[in-house]
């Protein structure tokens, strides 16, 4: 699915503004009536961002922000309020909330914050996206080059690393072009950066 | 120049009618209250004169001074003539009037309003003072008589001293709260809406009755029956607060002189019957200063639970108000941007519609808000109970079908109501929306809400709402209606508090009924038996 914007307020009348206005800056939105609608009709596909009312009469915004994050949700969240307090401004950002938006909304502030949405949204995107491509690539790593990449990434000179694996410098340097090169890296900081960001993952496997 | 001659000759006739008027009272009472004088001079066991000087000096300050004096002195020649201690009653006349102007001053001093009392602790300093410079002034005027050799003798002075301080001071206690309360407009017109009533000629009545029984010589043990007096005075004042005390007062002091004089009693002198007089005074005094003050904490509480229900309300209409306003704002950008977008004028007329709802939308909020304000003073109207009910039952009926509660509204007699419709109809709201969210939080299978309205006995309305939620918890349920009392976590507990306030305020009762549901009782006086076609 496109890049949309889910509005989520039980108001009508702020549901039907906000879809018209922000369909007129060329975005497409989906309204839904209350948090219950939104979870019950809501896809793992669906990408763009969610703006959502603070209080309402069932579930709150707040509560629909944490469901979605325990469910593995990557959809920014910008919640908008008719009367913020810290508190749950707090809770909101604690649980990587775009923006907090009191009512009336200022047009300007509303539009910036779904740009920032969608583009944090588009970047996650992409870092997913080179990170599944750099795992593809590691699979036709042989297990010698793995070793070598391993220990590059620990911080290892090549002269140690051709120590601990007991071949010759020069067979190093060869293993480590041949990595890069499959691995399509262009340099040793691209490679920790990535290799690291993997770790910090438990459910993609580095090795 | 000539109109200002005009005008200060105008002036000074008002004064001087004023200043002869007075001086005629003044004389007038002393020849009244020249009962059983002390040696033929001016000590009488009655001396409600005092009461008049005291108040003129509070009124005028030192400027009274010199009225005073020839008041007095004209009063000692008039009702007693010339007579060879004439220095003696010159001097003492002087001596009286300086004391009584020091004696107003000091009142004026430590009682704040106006030298009167107000509360029980300037009650104690007001019977004091007045009781010190009673005696001061009894020792002044005996000693001077005294030197005059008018009567002879030290014991004759003690004597002469106590009689004075006792007319004095039940002449100043009983007489000068009267003069007092009706000084100007302001305090007449308080104290008339305070003892015009039906119930005062009740007490009034008891009065007279009593002193009649305990002055009625033919049964020697009449006297006896002088403490029965306490029954007037106290119901006089537990009714009527101070301003009752005060009527009851002098109708028991005149009453009891006159009983004294022209019933054939001699069994008790009018010094005795001083004494017990000013006695009752007191007693009214204090119940009443009692009385009044809780009378005023309770309205200063009533009207501070009025402001702080205003508060609550505030913040929620500011919260709903924030809706339209936002979704109207958000409308107006849609515009904008339309126009910059030369879109078409069906397009932008969809849209402006859209914003003119929003608007009537916040406008009716607005309107709410000033209603509930109005409802602090109540404007009685006619209207149809249908209609009462069908407003409230139509601010939840949404709500309820929201949360799937049956809203049962049921058989509504055709009846007209004389009351003031936007409090009633904020009472009713308030228990609709306590009975939605006692069965939205805790109920699942039985969601149901009744409000049922039915003529009962004395002529009187009920309305029932009740609910099947789990009811007023036994630990709270004693003092459900007290402010601050709620089983909600959002709230202050306000609502059932002001409720029943409104309802009393028209004569009603508001009860919650015992049970395993929610029930409350609205029960609502009628007008004579009025239908709605009648």
């Amino acid at each position: 699915m496109d890049k949309t914007v889910f509005i989520v307020d039980d108001d009508p009348s702020m549901r039907d503004s906000l879809s018209l206005l922000l369909g007129l800056h060329g975005y497409r939105t989906a309204i839904f009536a209350s948090a219950e609608s939104f979870l019950a009709s809501r896809r793992d596909d669906w990408y763009g961002c969610l703006l959502v009312d603070l209080r309402m009469d069932e579930m709150d915004g707040l509560t629909l922000q944490q469901k979605l994050r325990e469910m593995g949700s990557t959809l920014p969240v910008i919640i908008i309020t008719g009367h913020g307090d810290v508190a749950s401004a707090c809770t909101a950002f604690r649980s990587e909330a775009v923006d907090f938006i009191e009512k009336p909304l200022d047009e300007n502030h509303l539009l910036a914050s779904i740009e920032e949405a969608l583009s944090r949204q588009e970047e996650r995107k992409n870092a997913y996206r080179r990170e599944a491509q750099f795992v593809e690539r590691m699979a036709h790593l042989t297990q010698r080059e793995k070793e070598v990449m391993q220990a590059v990434v620990s911080g290892k000179h090549n002269r140690d690393i051709a120590a601990e694996l007991g071949i010759s410098v020069r067979t190093v340097e060869v293993h480590k072009a041949r990595m890069m090169s499959k691995l399509g890296v262009h340099g040793i900081p691209q490679l920790v950066r990535i290799s690291l960001g993997l770790s910090a993952k438990p459910e993609i496997k580095t090795l | 120049m000539e109109v200002d001659r005009v005008q200060n000759r105008k002036f000074l006739w008002q004064k001087g009618i004023t200043y002869i008027s007075f001086l005629l009272i003044y004389v007038f009472i002393e020849w009244v209250s020249n009962i059983d004088p002390f040696h033929n001079i001016n000590i009488t066991p009655w001396n409600p004169a005092a009461a008049l000087i005291v108040f003129l000096f509070l009124q005028n300050g030192e400027r009274a001074a010199g009225l005073v004096f020839v008041s007095m002195l004209s009063a000692e020649l008039l009702i007693f003539g010339y007579s060879d201690n004439f220095a003696a009653k010159f001097w003492v006349c002087i001596l009286m009037t300086f004391d009584y102007l020091m004696l107003a001053s000091i009142l004026l001093r430590f009682c704040p309003d106006g030298g009167m009392f107000n509360n029980r602790e300037n009650l104690f300093a007001w019977v004091i003072i007045i009781a010190l410079g009673s005696i001061f002034n009894g020792a002044l005027v005996a000693t001077v008589y005294s030197a005059a050799n008018t009567f002879g003798g030290l014991g004759n002075w003690g004597f002469a001293v106590l009689h004075f301080f006792w007319s004095d001071a039940s002449g100043i206690i009983i007489g000068l709260p009267f003069l007092w309360h009706l000084r100007d407009a302001k305090r007449r017109h308080a104290y008339y809406a305070a003892t015009v009533k039906v119930e005062t000629l009740g007490y009034l009545a008891l009065t007279f009755l009593l002193i009649w029984i305990a002055f009625n010589e033919s049964k020697p043990t009449s006297f006896g029956y002088f403490f029965t007096l306490f029954l007037p005075i106290v119901w006089a004042s537990s009714r009527q607060g101070l301003c009752g005390a005060i009527l009851c007062s002098v109708a028991l002091q005149l009453g009891m002189v006159i009983a004294e004089q022209f019933g054939n009693s001699v069994l008790i002198e009018l010094f005795d019957v001083q004494m017990r007089a000013t006695v009752f005074a007191l007693v009214g005094y204090f119940i009443g200063v009692v009385v009044d003050t809780q009378r005023r904490d309770a309205e200063i509480l009533k009207q501070s639970l009025r402001l702080s229900a205003a508060g609550e309300m505030a913040a929620a209409l500011a919260h709903e108000l924030n809706q339209p306003l936002s979704a109207l704002g958000t409308y107006g950008a849609a515009c904008q941007k339309m126009l910059s977008q030369n879109a078409d004028v069906e397009t932008l007329r969809l849209a402006i519609n859209r914003m003119t709802n929003e608007a009537s939308r916040a406008a009716k909020i607005v309107v709410r808000l000033r209603d509930f304000f109005r409802s602090g003073s109540t404007l009685m109207e006619r209207f149809a109970l249908q209609d009462l009910i069908e407003s409230a039952a139509t601010s939840v009926r949404e709500q309820c079908t929201d949360v799937g509660i049956a809203l049962n509204v049921t058989a509504t007699p055709d009846q007209m109501l004389v009351a003031d419709r936007m409090q009633l109809d904020l009472v009713l709201r308030n228990l609709l929306a306590n009975a939605v969210e006692s069965v939205a939080e805790h109920t699942e299978t039985l969601r149901e809400i009744w409000v049922r309205s039915e003529r009962v006995a004395n002529g009187r309305l009920c309305i029932t709402v009740e609910d099947s939620g789990p009811g007023i918890p036994e630990s709270i349920a004693k003092n459900l209606f007290e402010p601050f009392t709620t089983t909600k976590a959002k709230g202050l507990g306000l609502g059932l508090a002001i409720s029943r306030a409104i309802v009393e305020a028209h004569g009603g009762a508001l009860v919650a009924e015992a049970g395993q549901h929610g029930c409350f009782k609205l029960y609502l006086p009628l007008a004579s038996g009025h239908s709605a076609h009648g």
